[in-house]
């Protein structure tokens, strides 16, 4: 065995020890190090964790602000007219109030997820400013708002000292408040002006054209809200036109047009029907000279239907209507010896019924001939006589035409009744055509009756120009009253006031009056169409709805005066 | 009986001492490494809970109500949910409808969400009213779960457990 003679520093056995004891003290060193570092580790992610719960509470406290604020700028909105000027100011102090409410339910919550949280509320104070188009919420804590987090062993805590907090919030409130507050200042000088203009004409050309001018109520309460109308048009860009025509002024004449129009269908109708069997009575009595015999009693029966037709349709009349001015017409003599249209018609179809009869009878008779011949006579043409006629309508007569195709010794014709039904039926189809369709189409919407101004809370009418809001009114109007200001008037005289005027020589008609229209309790209302974000209660329940800015405005008088000149006299007529 | 044997013996010992050492060293650094990774998920889990509950949510958010749409956009996506849940008791038909639309506006955001091959799920229940609603993978086993509860102001009785699951 070879002996290698080399002598180390220290023998192996010191040398071993003490490098055992040199990597014990190392791996000692290492695994400290490491506990030291996972222990750091822990109480590092303990402390973000607590830090997160702490950005958790304060995006928590955000939402909470919004859900506030929003709250708040609903309820100052709808009282406009009170808080005016300071509306923002009100609903920060409302939003205040909710926000500390609420925040104290949200410690709770996280306490009960078994958070330990300490919270040092100071009272906050909420205030609104604008961002572009929208606003943003602040909540600032005067005092601070400390919020301290502990870990479940009480070891490590996180504290962060808040002073404000602020969150955007998508309504355009401020765009609101501008656009009403500009309504307010200039609504009644903008209604003035256009219901000044529509009156001025209406008076003048009524002055000028018919020489009476009509002081009337009604339509001048119309005026007046389609000059409010566009008054909202010309500062809101939009306007709540339903008010108008939900007016039971247009209701009661699309009503009475609706009324007139199906007077005068179920008019036309009858006489059609009774055109109708006469044709059809036509080609059965040709058919029976063709042989079909058995024809002649139906043409008996239908001919006699039609009389009664034509009866009730000559004693359906209802006073006023164009429908029964139209009968009357025909029923009215145009002289005393000459019958009328009505009386031609049952004369007419009477005669060929009694034709029809004789020939039934021959045909009994076996006189087929005899009775071919009766039947074919009632296909002969009739012209009918002609007289002169003048109406005298409104001092104007007018001339015209009446054709007799019916007297007592006229010959029996098929042809001239349907001559003459064929010429009341155009002239009736010359007053209906066209006819136009009035019908009221009602919503398919399973929703329960609400008022407009709850139906629009809940679904605002599209608006179509910028800045697109929606716009609801709701106009009481007390009172329309008119005084006669010119020197007639003012004694009671109905006529215009003449005056003389000496260097030309010519006298003058002045009419000069006030129109003093008073309204009652009103409102005025926008809605931010676009922004339909925040959750409301309505009718139809808990919905999401745009913000709106409420007005309520109480008694407001409006006076208007109107002078007309005319070179001709002219008068008013009855207040 | 030890022989007088050195300096042969000394140099195997001192090798043999060097390989114990750097495999402890190795195994104590992987160890910490492990910790850092479970740390970096749990932050990602935070981060994503935070991004899912408080950024703004879009257009795509809202609900039809008899033909009229009613759109959300402008709200963080915990007032949606909160007041999905509000809805959910006390207008169910809406409420139904705002949900369902509300889950896949959460799938669509989950996936937008930068998430380095990791897998995240949203639950949020509410015991109180049975309100349940599930977004993004289905993970059986999460390597982490992040939770927070969401306050209900329109009825102080909701409360809402929000859980991020990652994988």
């Amino acid at each position: 065995m070879l002996k290698v003679s080399v002598r180390g520093f220290l023998p192996l056995t010191a040398t071993g020890v003490i490098l055992l004891i040199l990597s014990s003290n190392l791996a000692a060193y290492l695994l400290w190090r490491n506990h030291e570092r996972k222990m750091q580790t822990m109480m590092q992610k303990e402390f973000d964790d607590l830090d997160w719960r702490i950005s958790f509470l304060c995006s928590s406290m955000k939402d909470i602000l919004r859900w506030s604020a929003e709250r708040a700028l609903i309820e100052a909105s709808q009282r406009a007219e009170q808080y005016h000027p300071n509306v923002e100011e009100v609903a920060g102090i409302i939003a205040s109030g909710y926000f500390a409410q609420h925040l104290q339910a949200v410690i709770d919550s996280f306490q009960n997820s078994g958070e330990k949280i300490n919270l040092f509320i100071s009272t906050p104070v909420v205030r609104f400013s604008s961002t572009g188009d929208f606003i943003i919420a602040r909540a600032y804590f005067p005092l601070g708002l400390l919020v301290e987090i502990k870990n479940p062993e009480g070891t490590i805590i996180a504290s962060k000292k808040i002073w404000k907090i602020e969150t955007p919030i998508k309504v355009r409130f401020f765009l609101l408040e501008n656009l009403m507050d500009n309504f307010i200042r200039e609504h009644q000088a903008k209604v003035i002006e256009t219901l000044e203009k529509m009156l001025y004409f209406r008076a003048w050309s009524e002055a000028l054209i018919n020489g009476i001018v009509h002081l009337d109520r009604s339509s001048d309460e119309v005026l007046f809200r389609y000059a409010w109308c566009k008054a909202e048009e010309e500062i809101f860009r939009s306007a709540d036109w339903l008010d108008i025509s939900e007016l039971d002024f247009f209701t009661e004449k699309i009503e009475l047009i609706s009324s007139e129009i199906n007077s005068l269908r179920e008019l036309k109708s009858a006489f059609l029907q009774i055109y109708e069997i006469l044709y059809s009575s036509h080609q059965k009595v040709e058919k029976t000279i063709d042989g079909e015999l058995n024809l002649l009693e139906l043409v008996e029966k239908d001919l006699e239907n039609a009389i009664k037709l034509l009866q009730n349709v000559l004693s359906h009349k209802e006073p006023g209507k164009i429908s029964s001015r139209i009968i009357q017409g025909m029923c009215k003599r145009p002289e005393n010896d000459a019958p009328s249209i009505a009386e031609q018609l049952e004369i007419g179809i009477s005669k060929i019924i009694a034709e029809i009869k004789t020939a039934q009878r021959m045909l009994n008779q076996r006189e087929t001939k005899e009775a071919e011949n009766i039947l074919r006579s009632l296909f002969s043409t009739v012209k009918p006589k002609e007289i002169r006629i003048e109406h005298e309508i409104a001092g104007e007569k007018i001339r015209g035409i009446f054709k007799i195709y019916f007297d007592e010794n006229s010959p029996p014709s098929i042809m001239a009744v349907l001559e003459l039904l064929s010429g009341i039926l155009s002239d009736l189809a010359k007053i209906s055509s066209p006819e136009p369709e009035f019908e009221f189409h009602i919503s398919q919407l399973d929703i329960p009756e609400m008022s407009r101004e709850t139906l629009y809370k809940t679904f605002p009418p599209r608006s179509e120009c910028s800045p697109f809001v929606s716009v609801y009114h709701d106009l009481k109007i007390k009172s329309v009253e008119y005084f006669r200001e010119d020197l007639s008037g003012v004694i009671g005289n109905r006529t215009a006031t003449p005056i003389y005027l000496p260097f030309l020589d010519v006298v003058i008609w002045w009419g000069q009056w006030s129109v003093v229209i008073k309204i009652g309790d009103g409102v005025e209302e926008i809605f931010d169409y676009p922004n339909q974000n925040l959750l409301q209660k309505t009718l139809l329940g808990y919905i999401h709805s745009c913000l709106s800015y409420r007005w309520s405005f109480k008694e407001e008088n409006f006076i208007i005066r109107v002078v007309v000149i005319s070179p001709e006299p002219f008068y008013f007529s009855e207040i | 009986m030890i022989t007088s044997v050195r300096g042969n013996s000394t140099l195997i010992d001192l090798l043999v001492f060097y390989v114990l050492i750097s495999t402890g060293i190795t195994l104590l650094i992987s160890a910490n490494a492990m910790d850092a990774r479970d740390r970096h998920i749990d932050d990602l889990a935070h981060s994503i809970l935070n991004s899912l509950l408080f950024s703004t949510a879009g257009d795509e958010i809202g609900y039809q109500i008899e033909g009229y749409s009613k759109n959300l956009s402008g709200k963080s996506w915990a007032e949606i949910i909160t007041e999905s849940a509000f809805l959910y008791i006390h207008e169910p038909e809406i409420g139904r409808k705002l949900a369902e639309n509300l889950q896949m506006a959460l799938d669509r955001k989950i996936t937008s969400l930068y998430t380095r091959g990791f897998l995240v799920a949203l639950d949020i229940t509410s015991t109180e009213i049975g309100f349940s609603l599930h977004a993004g993978e289905n993970i059986d086993r999460p390597a982490t779960v992040v939770s927070a509860t969401l306050f209900c102001p329109m009825d102080g009785k909701i409360s809402l457990k929000v859980e991020v699951k990652i994988c």
